[in-house]
């Protein structure tokens, strides 16, 4: 009985010092289920984030490697392997669309579901950036969903929306032109033309800037470029006022907006679809 | 007797006083319980003034201070003093306001306005369209976001009086904030909302007699209500386990910002609240008044602006959280809210050892200007020296780096330790979760020091009428929110207190038969008021 425990304490001890995490990881069962913490339901909510992480997980592991450091929005980590990658002759389409996009598809799934929150997107975005930027260096177009334009319109600095937008819009596969903030009509306007833009997304806080929205909207028109509008300012009601716009309420509107405008549809049928 | 009166132009509501001269007390005290503008903020107002005309704002404003002023019954008015935001001054006096109306730049270079310098002067009543012909004060406004208000919290709080290392905030719809270390002032102004200050929240209001201010905890909820003397007095019993109230007590009508503030300790602390939802969707507190879990996201984005913002301004100034002595808190909500619930829902840093209750010190600023005018000498020398440090939160990446995470905790239910784990990741120091021992000490049991032998609360009694003639379908009447609108036969009147104004138009937008226009409205203005003088 005695010899027993001993070997038992002793296995205990060697798995600390080999698998700490295993341990570390059993130990905090054990004293979760001595709490009376029923474990069942939160290995299901685990293996849920789990398996969107596996699913997105790219095979080769210099990739999953990558994919990860954009999941932890580790910018700097991101930068380094990708660099390291593309210096290994690696082809840096092929690095954007199943190293990079993957770790930010996998935030994006993991928002989706609640167990991710908009800082965390934000960072990641911020690393994606990062490496997307070096690869494009290379190859200078790289393939996307559709280009966006995102833009706070003139008189109106208030940008945190905007930079949730083009961070969620980006995760899901979107080519992001990012204005930055107080845009006058007339340069969104020559943006939209030099980028060849699918799409604007224009916000504002500021109810007094929100003019500035349905002018872009009404100039765009003759461009076939209809333009997202949102920001507290904002509501359905405002931009039904005017043609040749969307309103969303969400980032996650943004997204199904630029996915329906992008396979072609017409504001008017974007509209249908989504109201 | 010679008198004077002081008026505080709060965006949320209008307090007004009449002082005697010559021993300086207060002898009447009236409230205008909401701004008459059309519009739930500030920048809603300005809305509302530059597309329906600068000229109709003006009035309408001027037209409650009278309507205010003639409450007041003054006998020889010698002068009246006003203090506000430099948004209500500028339409109070009728000067420009575009320049206030845009925080970028381009728009502004655009329509080629020039920022006003906005010093304190002084006016005759009659220019500025008041009944009462006297000397009107206007105190300076030190910059766009900084007006005469905030002078007021730095000035009549004592933050001003202590070498310590210390912070003021007055709790409004923008919160204006200020944080001293050793000689320098760190300013600036958060759009918190008006929820601070009981609206947009569904049965907001502010406080005034049968307003729900706060709550006691004691097996089930006890609702703690403003009398017709601003005192706390027993309201309704909730009972949270069957979701139902007992009517006993002062009769209610509504939240105020202070209540919302304990409502929201009372369901976090009880797990009843887990932002953004409420266990059972819903928390009924009297008779028709009940708090959803829209109200709780929208409370989440006042307390995550506030918070934000004076976290923004420690980390600016480098101090650490735990060198931060006494924290000075202003407003009606500054008042009655309880400082432990506050600074648990963190709109009140966890840090201070000593947070003071200032009560409305708006009000008292312009009532020292209203007892000595030369006081505007001094306030306009002030104003060169707090101009020094200022931080534009809209465009600080500290302040965007902490607002995302209270976005993340209020609405999508980001747990704290992530949140402080995002914090030291930019940088920035994460947010005490142990409190200390604080000393809490009380300027004055209600918002308004001195009420005076009554305290009236003023309704306008005018409104925006127009003549439609449609088929009477009343869409526009049941599609207002706030239900501003109403309808007799083909005669339409809007109560533009409570009227979102621009930022809202759903009776003009929904209209079937689009006959119904805004533009149509015009003014109804009381009959004129005699004032003694």
């Amino acid at each position: 009985m005695i010899r027993h425990i001993d070997v038992a304490v002793q296995k205990i001890f060697e798995m600390k010092e080999k698998e700490p995490a295993k341990f570390k990881r059993l130990i905090e069962e054990g004293i979760m289920i001595g709490l009376g913490v029923d474990l069942g339901d939160r290995n299901k909510q685990m293996t849920v984030a789990d398996q969107i992480k596996k699913q997105n997980k790219p095979k080769d592991p210099e990739y999953t490697a990558v994919a990860e450091a954009v999941i932890a929005g580790d910018r700097a980590e991101t930068i380094n392997l990708t660099v390291t990658l593309l210096g290994k002759g690696k082809d840096p389409t092929d690095l954007v669309l199943n190293a990079l996009m993957p770790g930010i598809q996998t935030v994006c799934e993991l928002y989706d579901m609640g167990e991710s929150y908009v800082p965390e997107i934000l960072l990641a975005n911020e690393a994606l950036i990062g490496g997307v930027e070096l690869c494009q260096e290379r190859i200078g177009e790289v393939p996307s969903q559709g280009k966006v334009v995102s833009l706070v319109i003139e008189g109106d600095v208030h940008d945190i929306g905007k930079n949730i937008v083009a961070a969620i819009l980006r995760a899901n596969g979107f080519e992001v032109v990012d204005l930055g903030r107080d845009i006058t009509v007339e340069a969104a306007v020559r943006a939209v033309k030099a980028t060849n833009a699918d799409l604007v997304t224009g916000t504002t806080l500021m109810s007094t800037t929100k003019g500035g929205l349905k002018d872009l909207a009404e100039i765009l028109d003759s461009e076939d470029v209809p333009v997202a509008c949102g920001g507290a300012a904002i509501d359905r009601h405002f931009v039904d006022t005017f043609g040749n716009s969307i309103y969303g309420k969400t980032p996650l509107d943004a997204v199904k907006i630029a996915k329906k405008i992008c396979a072609g549809k017409s504001w008017k049928e974007a509209r249908k679809e989504l109201y | 007797m010679d008198q004077a009166i002081n008026i505080d132009i709060g965006t949320s509501g209008i307090r007004a006083q009449l002082l005697n001269l010559t021993d300086s007390s207060v002898l009447r005290t009236a409230i205008l319980s909401r701004n008459p503008l059309p519009g739930a903020n500030v920048v809603d107002h300005m809305d509302f003034a530059i597309s329906y005309g600068q000229g109709i704002a003006h009035e309408i404003l001027i037209s409650a201070i009278n309507s205010l002023v003639s409450n007041l019954k003054p006998e020889n008015l010698r002068r009246i003093a006003v203090c506000g935001n430099p948004i209500q001054l500028s339409l109070f006096e009728g000067i420009e306001i575009r320049d206030l109306a845009f925080a970028g730049k381009n728009a502004l270079e655009k329509i080629h306005v020039k920022p006003l310098e906005r010093n304190g002067h002084i006016v005759s009543g009659n220019e500025i369209g008041l009944y009462a012909d006297v000397d009107v004060i206007i105190p300076p406004s030190v910059r766009h976001e900084i007006g005469a208000d905030a002078l007021a919290m730095m000035i009549k709080s004592g933050f001003l009086d202590t070498p310590e290392t210390c912070m003021v905030t007055d709790y409004g719809t923008n919160a204006e904030m200020a944080l001293r270390v050793g000689d320098r002032i760190y300013t600036g102004s958060a759009a918190a909302g008006p929820v601070i200050e009981g609206q947009q929240i569904s049965k907001g209001m502010l406080a005034t007699p049968g307003a729900i201010a706060d709550l006691k905890l004691s097996g089930g909820w006890q609702a703690l209500v403003l009398d017709e003397k601003l005192r706390l007095v027993e309201g309704p019993r909730i009972d949270l386990r069957n979701r139902t109230f007992k009517a006993t007590g002062y009769p209610t009508k509504g939240i105020t910002g202070t209540g919302v503030i304990a409502l929201m300790y009372a369901g976090l602390v009880t797990g009843i609240i887990k932002p953004p939802h409420i266990e059972g969707g819903i928390i009924r507190l009297g008779k028709g008044i009940t708090f959803t879990e829209e109200d709780v996201i929208e409370a989440g984005k006042a307390f995550g602006a506030l918070r934000a913002g004076q976290l923004t301004l420690m980390h600016e100034a480098g101090i650490a959280y735990e060198d931060l002595e006494t924290m000075y808190i202003c407003g009606a909500s500054g008042t009655y809210v309880d400082p432990l619930k506050a600074r648990f829902t963190g709109i009140v840093p966890a840090t201070p050892k000593r947070i003071i209750q200032c009560g409305n010190t708006s009000l008292e600023l312009a009532k020292d200007l209203a007892l000595d005018p030369d006081y505007l000498s001094y306030l306009n020398e002030m104003k060169k020296s707090v101009l020094s440090n200022h931080v534009m939160f809209a465009s600080s990446p500290t302040f965007e780096a902490i607002y995302v995470q209270e976005i993340a905790l209020w609405n999508e239910g980001m747990p704290l330790e992530k949140y402080n784990s995002n914090l030291e990741r930019s940088g920035i120091q994460p947010v005490p979760q142990k409190y200390h021992e604080v000393i809490i000490e009380k300027k004055s049991e209600t918002d308004i020091h001195e009420l005076g032998k009554s305290l009236e609360i003023v309704e306008s009694k005018y409104g925006f009428t127009a003549t439609i003639q449609c088929s009477g379908c009343d869409t526009c009447v049941k599609e207002c929110p706030e239900e501003a609108l109403s309808r007799e036969s083909e005669s339409f009147k809007i109560n533009n207190e409570r009227c979102l104004g621009t930022a809202c138009r759903r009776c003009e937008e929904r209209c079937p038969e689009k006959r119904f226009s805004i533009s149509d409205f015009k003014l109804e203005l009381p009959e004129s008021i005699e004032i003694g003088q």
